[in-house]
């Protein structure tokens, strides 16, 4: 039995309304005033199939209720029913989100039509959303990005799709290079939030002052530098998902402002006394253990149970040896097709490497190794020697012919402080094949730091390429 | 029907009242809907009624609602005689 929900403060006209409708089949439920109506509807006392609700009312009008159903994101259709026979208001109602409209006096045929379509509409877009689930499900095509079949990965991706529908905040655990931002990406197209964006920042990789201004965005003139108004990430992510990698790395201060954004979902550009609302999902990720950095006074707790509502721990690779194969197979394919060369599978000693090889910088590496390995591969199949060739000269991203030389060649000429220091920064990154941070580790300085001279290299390599 | 004609007897004592206390709001809220229900009641005159009364009250034309009110008294003293 259809249920038709009636919001009219024209006690008269709901009445008619049941008392036409009900002996047809349809359930009716009335309403004289749309606050009492929306708060049954978004407790769920109230499941209707179709509303229609009077346009003008005293406390909340048509409008209104129809705003906030959508701000709710519930798609039950609105009928809207109006005394104001003018175009405006019709295109006001359909604007606003309204199905449909009628106009006073009610003809009942024509609501009748009305309300049978909006029916029709609700059914199939219902019948839409669980045919779109069930395929998606089936083929996982959402999580087709995440390669392997090992049942510690299978565990974390059915979990993933479960939690993905759900409005709560997400944390993923796991190393550098077992594809936490890949998790987060494919939870964001799953979710109901799919329509809007997925915005990711690495809070290890912009410095702290600029951080703040990132996230909260700023108004004009609220700091030196800051000569345009500018959003913040926060508000470019409206609706959608926010992605904070590497939350480990937020500093203290910015973490209290983080929570009271969590907590009052509103936020405030630096500069700026005015709140705004929001609505998004956090999912935030960190190669760091938390609860250990709580300990240390690093991070703070109550900001932790917030983000952690449900925890994805993502396995290191060592720990899933039975995807690594798989995983070589797909970045072979990847890489031999990008390349146009014809390379189709390992050597027995090339899969035995692969296997047994210890694989500290995860799917990462993996995928570095084996895009070299293609590249350099003479033979239809990928030898040992292509991937253990460069183990000590090459490291990714670095592209320079000087990494092939050792540390002490490349000290042959006098050349500035600065020079060398980037130098060096590229040899121990070479020589620990791009594993950030164990070369962070090795030279004795922070992330931070390290991630600013990268990226200083590469403005420095950019700018040589194109003036070149 | 009979619930119908009731509920505007009482807008029609309301409308008194709220004349007394020149509530021109209230007045509006009672024309709009009285505008709104009459032709589906089959009453068209009470809703062309109904459309002065909202517009009267709207621009606080106390002699003209006065006018109105008064005939929304006769015309419910004409049904109630006819049912």
């Amino acid at each position: 039995m259809s249920k038709i929900l009636v919001i009219d403060d024209d006690i008269d006209l709901c009445e008619v309304t049941k008392a036409f409708f009900t002996p047809k089949g349809y359930q009716v439920e009335m309403f004289s005033e749309a606050g009492q109506a929306l708060k049954a509807v978004l407790l769920g006392q109230l499941q209707p199939d179709v509303i229609l609700v009077d346009l003008k009312m005293p406390m909340i009008s048509g409008l209104e209720f129809i705003q906030k159903l959508k701000e709710q994101k519930i798609g039950i259709p609105v009928i809207v029913i109006t005394a104001h026979r003018n175009v405006d208001t019709a295109m006001e109602s359909i604007e606003a989100g309204a199905f449909d409209y009628v106009i006073k006096p009610l003809n009942f045929p024509q609501l009748m039509i009305s309300v049978e379509r909006a029916l029709r509409f609700s059914m199939l877009r219902s019948e839409n959303s669980t045919l779109k689930s069930a395929i998606q499900i089936k083929e996982g095509s959402e999580l087709s990005e995440i390669r392997g079949k090992s049942p510690a990965l299978l565990k974390v991706l059915d979990l993933a799709k479960r939690v993905a529908a759900s409005k709560s905040n997400i944390y993923i655990s796991g190393e550098s290079g077992t594809g936490k931002e890949v998790l987060a990406r494919s939870i964001h197209r799953m979710s109901g939030r799919s329509h809007n964006r997925f915005v990711a920042i690495n809070c290890s990789a912009i410095p702290e002052n600029l951080l703040e201004s990132e996230l909260f965005g700023h108004s004009k003139g609220a700091f030196t530098g800051a000569t345009e108004k500018r959003i913040g990430l926060f508000q470019e992510a409206e609706g959608g998902t926010l992605f904070l990698d590497e939350i480990g790395d937020m500093p203290l201060a910015l973490q209290a402002k983080l929570l009271r954004v969590i907590q009052d979902k509103k936020v405030k550009r630096v500069g700026e006394n005015h709140e705004q609302e929001l609505d998004l999902r956090i999912i935030s990720a960190t190669h760091k253990d938390l609860r250990s950095e709580i300990k240390k006074g690093l991070f703070r707790e109550d900001l932790f149970f917030r983000l952690n509502v449900i925890p994805l721990h993502l396995p290191p690779l060592r720990e899933r040896l039975e995807d690594i194969l798989p995983l070589a197979e797909f970045f072979l394919k990847k890489y031999a097709s990008l390349n146009e060369v014809n390379v189709k599978g390992f050597s027995r000693d090339a899969v035995a490497w692969l296997v047994k090889n210890s694989w500290k910088g995860n799917v990462r590496e993996l995928e570095n190794t084996i895009e070299r390995a293609v590249v350099i591969s003479r033979n239809s199949q990928i030898e040992l020697d292509d991937l253990t060739r460069f183990d000590h000269e090459l490291s990714p991203g670095l592209n320079s012919g000087e990494q092939e030389k050792s540390w002490n060649e490349q000290q042959s000429a006098v050349m500035p402080l600065d020079s060398i220091v980037k130098k060096y920064i590229s040899h121990v990154l070479h020589l620990n094949r791009g594993a950030k941070d164990k070369t962070a580790k090795d030279l004795r300085i922070d992330r931070k730091t390290l991630y600013r001279k990268l990226q200083e290299i590469q403005q420095e390599e950019h700018l040589g390429a194109t003036t070149n | 029907m009979q619930k119908y004609l009731e509920r505007r007897r009482a807008d029609y004592l309301a409308c008194q009242i709220a004349l007394r206390h020149q509530n021109f709001a209230f007045l509006a809220r009672v024309g709009h809907t009285i505008k709104g229900n009459g032709d589906t009641f089959g009453f068209p005159e009470l809703s062309t009624l109904g459309k002065e009364l909202e517009s009267a009250a709207a621009r606080g034309d106390f002699s003209h609602i006065t006018l109105l009110v008064g005939k929304l008294g006769d015309w419910l003293n004409c049904h109630s005689t006819a049912s």
